[in-house]
């Protein structure tokens, strides 16, 4: 059944900027004679969520993402427009809302800083009424997947930024929600911790069905983890949909790298084109949609002797940062 | 029944708060030593002052000394438990500009409660632990009666001191939601609670009639004392200290906490 977890509609948020003066002139002209302008952070944007769905929320700084985010929680008001999160206004009915909510913000911990990782744990099961039984078996699931009890009885500010994320990611599982916001939680992360964050969101997504809304600057985690994308700039959302449609869409083209035994010859195929020529290596352009690899492969080397070839997929963080710039 | 089940749930957290809290603070065991030395010192570096004066001047707009520790110890009282309560109304506005409100919306309970509870300040039970003493002497030397209904009073009085207390610094504290740097103000809040130290009778009348009407800091002691000793007051109470001190630590809360429930619909969380 296609469950809509979350709807956003005709949403805007603005804010009212003072304009600042440059200099110590300015800071006192400004003391009495203030300019202000209306920032729209988010502008007009609507989308809907169903249960289940792996959703990477991407754009350049400052397009919005986290403003959005920030409004689906229910902690900022929108200026315009409606959301609903689980069947509630997060504006109207933040306490039920948040109940069904997990959040991670990869700059800003939830944990308490001066206490012992597992004293954080139980605040939030009392936070949450969460049952003693539904407690145990929730923090046996996130040790097996983070390996959380290795530094369960180490104070917060002592962990690693690695074992701080963990800790926040089993913190933000501890009530089952249905729906998980994170905001960058890969930001600043080695790669062992990364994968075992990807391999979180995968299996949390795959066992609970918890849908999740990711942001992030890491491509990687976008290829690895979502099965759509929402891409934002300037406040406005500007391509929504999956990501090999969107790489389809945008880059319609693979080469083909051949290296040949001898120098290359002259190929005349319909919907290929010739992108480089260099001593024996020959690269290919094919329109993925007119020209199947294997066929175009088959052809290449019944006219010549090819020592080694590759396709070359289209690069993702190219794409993404064409798309940024258009 | 569902309301009954809400309130012990939130007595419940309440309690987990103050555990975490506590155990927060015991982290830095050298800090909370000198709290322990620094907030008694200055209390009693306070009340010795005050008996100086005393001394020096056969009394202080018309109080003895006795009568002046029964009043310097129900202040510190009240304002001990204002700080363990309310004290961190006083950083709203670094709150603010930190985005450190963004936690307490993502949870399922009040946020003025959460706000209050979360950071439960036990810095303030060093400001309670000297005035217990002062207070117990005050009260041997102006000769309290002690009884069912003065205790009841005395209890009554302390809740709508906190109450007004907490009103007060959450009004003005709640200002941080707008202006965002409130050091100023909370610095003139923080040495006008130090100005309840000393009896209203000793101000002129305009001063008077200001702290008792407008920020009404004299009823954090004053009133009160007056009322438990039997004093002339300098202003006319129609319908008597009690009710006043009732009315007002309503009307205080509830205008702190609507200004605290405003700001927090202007809160604009910070970058990331």
């Amino acid at each position: 059944m296609n469950q809509t977890v979350i709807s956003v509609s005709d949403l805007v948020k603005t804010y009212q900027v003072t304009k600042k003066r440059p200099g110590l002139r300015g800071s006192l002209v400004g003391l009495f004679r203030r300019e202000r302008e209306t920032f729209t952070a988010v502008d007009h944007i609507s989308f809907q969520v169903s249960r289940g769905e792996i959703v990477g929320y991407i754009g350049p700084n400052g397009a919005g993402k986290s403003t959005t985010i920030k409004m689906m929680c229910g902690i900022l008001t929108p200026t315009s427009g409606s959301i609903e999160v689980c069947g509630h206004s997060p504006q109207q009915d933040r306490k039920q809302v948040v109940q069904h909510l997990g959040v991670v913000f990869g700059q800003r911990s939830q944990l308490q800083w001066d206490l012992r990782l597992g004293e954080s744990f139980e605040l939030l099961k009392r936070i949450y009424c969460v049952e003693d039984s539904a407690f145990r078996a929730t923090l046996d699931r996130m040790d097996r997947i983070l390996g959380i009890r290795a530094f369960i009885d180490q104070p917060v500010r002592q962990l690693s930024l690695g074992q701080r994320m963990r800790g926040d990611l089993a913190a933000a599982m501890l009530h089952s929600p249905q729906l998980l916001f994170l905001d960058e939680p890969t930001i600043g992360l080695d790669v062992e911790v990364k994968h075992a964050v990807r391999d979180f969101i995968k299996e949390i997504n795959a066992e609970f069905e918890t849908t999740i809304i990711l942001t992030t600057h890491d491509l990687a985690d976008i290829s690895e983890l979502c099965s759509r994308i929402i891409i934002l700039s300037e406040g406005k959302i500007i391509e929504d949909d999956s990501l090999d449609a969107i790489i389809r869409k945008v880059s319609p083209y693979r080469r083909l790298v051949l290296d040949f035994a001898s120098t290359p010859p002259e190929l005349h195929l319909d919907g290929v084109e010739t992108e480089s020529r260099e001593g024996n290596r020959l690269i290919l352009r094919f329109d993925r949609d007119r020209v199947p690899a294997a066929k175009l492969i088959s052809d290449v080397t019944s006219r010549g002797a090819v020592r080694d070839l590759r396709v070359v997929e289209p690069d993702i963080e190219d794409i993404i940062r064409g798309i940024y710039r258009s | 029944m569902r309301l009954l089940k809400q309130f012990r749930s939130a007595c419940r957290l309440a309690g987990s708060y103050i555990k975490i809290s506590f155990a927060a603070e015991l982290e830095y065991k050298a800090s909370f030593l000198v709290w322990l030395i620094a907030n008694p010192l200055q209390f009693f570096a306070g009340f010795l002052t005050l008996n100086v004066l005393i001394t020096s001047f056969g009394g202080l707009g018309g109080w003895n000394a006795g009568e002046i520790a029964f009043f310097y110890g129900l202040g510190g009282l009240s304002h001990g438990l204002g700080v363990i309560l309310f004290s961190h109304t006083w950083s709203i506005g670094y709150q603010v500009t930190e985005g450190k409100f963004d936690t307490l919306l993502l949870r399922p309970h009040d946020v003025f409660f959460q706000f209050c509870f979360s950071d439960f300040n036990l810095v303030g039970v060093t400001d309670l632990i000297p005035a217990i003493p002062v207070f117990c002497y005050g009260c041997a030397a102006v000769g309290f009666r002690w009884s069912p209904a003065s205790v009841a009073a005395l209890v009554f009085v302390i809740l709508c001191v906190t109450l007004l207390r907490g009103g007060i610094f959450t009004l003005i504290g709640s200002i941080g939601f707008f202006a965002y740097r409130t050091q100023l103000i909370v610095l003139w809040l923080i040495i006008s609670d130090k100005g309840i130290h000393y009896p209203l009778s000793i101000y002129p009348h305009a001063v008077q009639f200001l702290l008792t009407v407008v920020l009404p800091i004299g009823f954090l002691s004053f009133y009160p004392s007056s009322l438990f000793l039997g004093k002339e007051l300098p202003l006319q109470l129609p319908g008597g200290v009690l009710l006043w001190l009732a009315g007002l630590a309503l009307i205080f809360a509830l205008l702190g906490y609507a200004l605290f429930r405003a700001g927090l619909r202007h809160y604009d969380s910070a970058g990331s």
